[in-house]
């Protein structure tokens, strides 16, 4: 039943955003002046139904991105490569501020125009003719590893599968929402995502990544760390914010 | 690469694989003796696969330059002159020496590296650890992108696409330079390649895998999880005349043999 509701609900900006795509593109939008209290609305409404595949400050599935910090302020460690990416080690990477409105607007009209490394979809048919949807967690010469649309750790040896597609379960929100609403939903989303800062500043944890990530672990950290055992602080490519 | 009298140290020759690098295409890499039929004569033979893409294969006795191809998709350089000298392509070095600042390929990290390569008198074939699609700067994915330092051992989430870069073990027969198979890896490879005379090839890679090869066609024969990158080159010997396979992972080191 989850794995239908994938096809029809609206998974809203944060499936595309994060890391240093950030910065790479300014979409041509022009929105109008939003208002928070009408996206909200809007965002919880059985009408978009974002909260049954996303997750804003602790409520809604897991299966989506965590929207709780979307539509972030400047912040260190992005998710830079470093030099080569892996010879030479990890360097602090330059900080990059989260997404603008016009993005964010972007992943809701285009959930495919940007997406980040770290939020990747995949779609696989399998020999006996289903279609599984999951967040891509690693992905082996012989096996996928996946979160599905039914919350669940997913090993799918790559025997059983027909093909693999790489695309988003997001449908695109462009004939569903006039641009008031979409305006609105944006605001929203930063709204919201600052009131996720500043508590988390009250609480003097870092924000976006870190401690409390470790606390609260996201399926593909639970998923390595279950199977192979490491750190879940090894994991992060980010280092550790600075205090 | 250069040859050295073993009794004197005097320089016999050398070759430049890639002469005024920019890249940072260390030599590094394992050179392999071979005696093979090149133009219809035989010859003593140094098969070199290198950092920078290009597979070469000199006269060891001489320091002569027989042929070179590159063995994953290179863009810095484009065939050689009369000597052997690389022909380089504008623009193809990076944005601090005067690059275009497109992307360059392979990556830094090289089309291969340290990890041994290994030929097979039975089969005739070299084989080759490889990094496919892999590049340097220009904005876009490099080969190393989402991976760790090559140091780290422990297992780590791969997400890149196909494009974004892989390992591939690949077999050549470098009389011609033609590829003859290839096995390929989802993610990109820090293992070494053994060949053995019952027509097998070891390797393995960061996902944890060791595995077994057909010499002759790359079929997959065998594979263990082991729990940690292979990032060692496999190596065989024997005791009381029971051949093993042994082989570093993660933090240990593998050793496997045949029932009895």
């Amino acid at each position: 039943m989850r794995a239908a509701r994938v096809f029809t609900v609206v998974l809203t900006a944060g499936l595309t955003m994060g890391g240093v795509l950030h910065a790479q593109t300014v979409p041509d939008i022009t929105l109008p002046p939003g208002d928070a209290a009408r996206g909200k609305a809007i965002f919880e409404s059985s009408k978009s139904n974002c909260l049954s595949c996303h997750r804003v400050n602790g409520s809604g599935s897991l299966f989506g991105p965590d929207l709780s910090t979307i539509g972030s302020p400047p912040r260190g460690g992005g998710g830079g490569a470093g030099r080569g990416g892996g010879g030479r080690g990890g360097q602090a990477a330059t900080p990059v501020a989260g997404p603008t409105p016009q993005q964010l607007a972007q992943s809701i009209l285009d959930p495919n125009a940007m997406v980040s490394v770290q939020n990747r979809y995949v779609r696989l048919t399998m020999k006996d003719g289903k279609t599984i949807w999951g967040k891509l967690l690693s992905v082996d010469t012989f096996a996928i590893q996946i979160f599905d649309s039914n919350e669940m750790l997913v090993n799918v040896p790559k025997t059983n599968v027909r093909d693999m597609t790489m695309t988003s379960p997001m449908p695109s929100y462009r004939d569903k929402l006039t641009t008031q609403e979409l305006a609105d939903v944006v605001v929203e989303n930063r709204r919201s995502c600052d009131l996720e800062h500043r508590r988390l500043r009250r609480r003097n944890e870092p924000d976006i990544l870190g401690y409390r990530q470790l606390l609260r672990p996201t399926p593909m950290e639970t998923f390595v760390s279950v199977t192979t055992c490491i750190p879940i602080a090894w994991l992060r490519s980010t280092p550790t914010p600075a205090s | 690469m250069v040859a050295l009298d073993a009794d004197t140290g005097k320089l016999k020759w050398y070759y430049q694989f890639t002469p005024h690098d920019e890249m940072d295409y260390d030599s590094t890499q394992v050179p392999v003796l071979a005696d093979i039929e090149f133009k219809g004569r035989m010859r003593k033979a140094m098969l070199c696969a290198n950092r920078n893409g290009v597979m070469y294969v000199l006269d060891r006795t001489t320091g002569e330059f027989l042929q070179g191809r590159p063995f994953v998709k290179v863009n810095w350089m484009d065939g050689f002159d009369e000597k052997g000298r690389p022909i380089r392509v504008p623009g193809k070095v990076p944005v601090g020496s005067g690059g275009d600042g497109t992307p360059i390929m392979p990556t830094v990290l090289g089309g291969t590296n340290w990890y041994p390569p290994s030929f097979s008198p039975k089969t005739g074939l070299f084989y080759v650890s490889a990094w496919e699609n892999s590049k340097s700067g220009g904005g876009g994915q490099r080969g190393g992108a989402n991976t760790t330092p090559m140091a780290d051992t422990v297992l780590a989430p791969n997400v890149k696409t196909e494009e974004e870069g892989y390992g591939v073990v690949r077999a050549f027969d470098p009389r011609t330079l033609e590829k003859k198979w290839e096995f390929k890896m989802n993610d990109i490879t820090w293992a070494g390649v053994l060949t053995t005379a019952g027509d097998l090839v070891f390797s393995g890679g960061r996902e944890g895998y060791f595995f077994a090869l057909d010499a002759r066609n790359g079929t997959l024969l065998w594979k263990v999880a082991l729990g940690g990158h292979v990032n060692s080159g496999p190596m065989s010997y024997a005791v009381n005349g029971r051949q093993y396979i042994a082989v570093a992972a993660g933090q240990s080191l593998f050793a496997f043999a045949l029932r009895q």
